[in-house]
């Protein structure tokens, strides 16, 4: 393993800490609840719609 | 106490299963083919359409950031600044970009399925109202 993956891994690992610490009752953020606020605003929906679309094309398409 | 059998609703699970075949056969796709420009295609038109037929639904009065954001925020940073590293440097074997990691693990067809049922569910929860 290249320190490069190890460091993608790490932050695999973050994220799934984080994701476990908010259904545990902490004061983190739970993501559907940060995510559902963020994307109220119609101008983050909009940004968000746009990665998606250019995700979507980047790994599938092209 | 009552049970609390989970109880999908039958358009909950009609759409899943549909989700689940579209990305199944799409995952069977090469990129670079007319094919899978077309299976991409349909659900980003789709749900552009339906976030321009929604939008006023989402013009509201925006709802608070709940509090603890910010490690995700901090998360979200440093994947950010690790993938232009990996960008910046070379070779991709040794720095590996997000794509690239991507890219690997579609080489197997379930793994690909998946990702697309994801991207998938994430457009239609972009559109779907609340």
């Amino acid at each position: 393993m290249t320190a490069s993956l190890a460091v993608w891994a790490l932050l695999a690992g973050t994220a799934a800490l984080l994701w476990a610490l908010s259904h545990a009752g902490t004061k983190v953020a739970r993501p559907g609840a940060l995510t559902g606020a963020l994307v109220a605003r119609p101008a983050v929906r909009m940004v968000v719609a746009l990665v998606w679309v250019w995700v979507g094309w980047h790994l599938f398409a092209r | 106490m009552p049970s609390r059998r989970f109880r999908p609703a039958p358009s909950g699970v009609a759409a899943a299963l549909l989700g689940a075949s579209y990305a199944g056969y799409a995952s069977g796709t090469t990129p670079f083919t007319w094919t899978a420009n077309f299976l991409v295609a349909v659900p980003i038109v789709l749900v552009l359409a339906g976030l321009a037929v929604r939008w006023r639904r989402w013009a509201t009065v925006p709802r608070a950031v709940p509090e603890g954001w910010w490690p995700w925020a901090a998360v979200l940073v440093a994947v950010l600044l690790w993938e232009l590293v990996n960008y910046l440097a070379v070779p991709r074997t040794t720095h590996p970009t997000l794509s690239s990691l991507s890219d690997r693990a579609m080489q197997w067809r379930a793994a690909k399925a998946a990702l697309i049922l994801c991207w998938l569910w994430i457009g239609v929860a972009l559109v779907r109202p609340k």
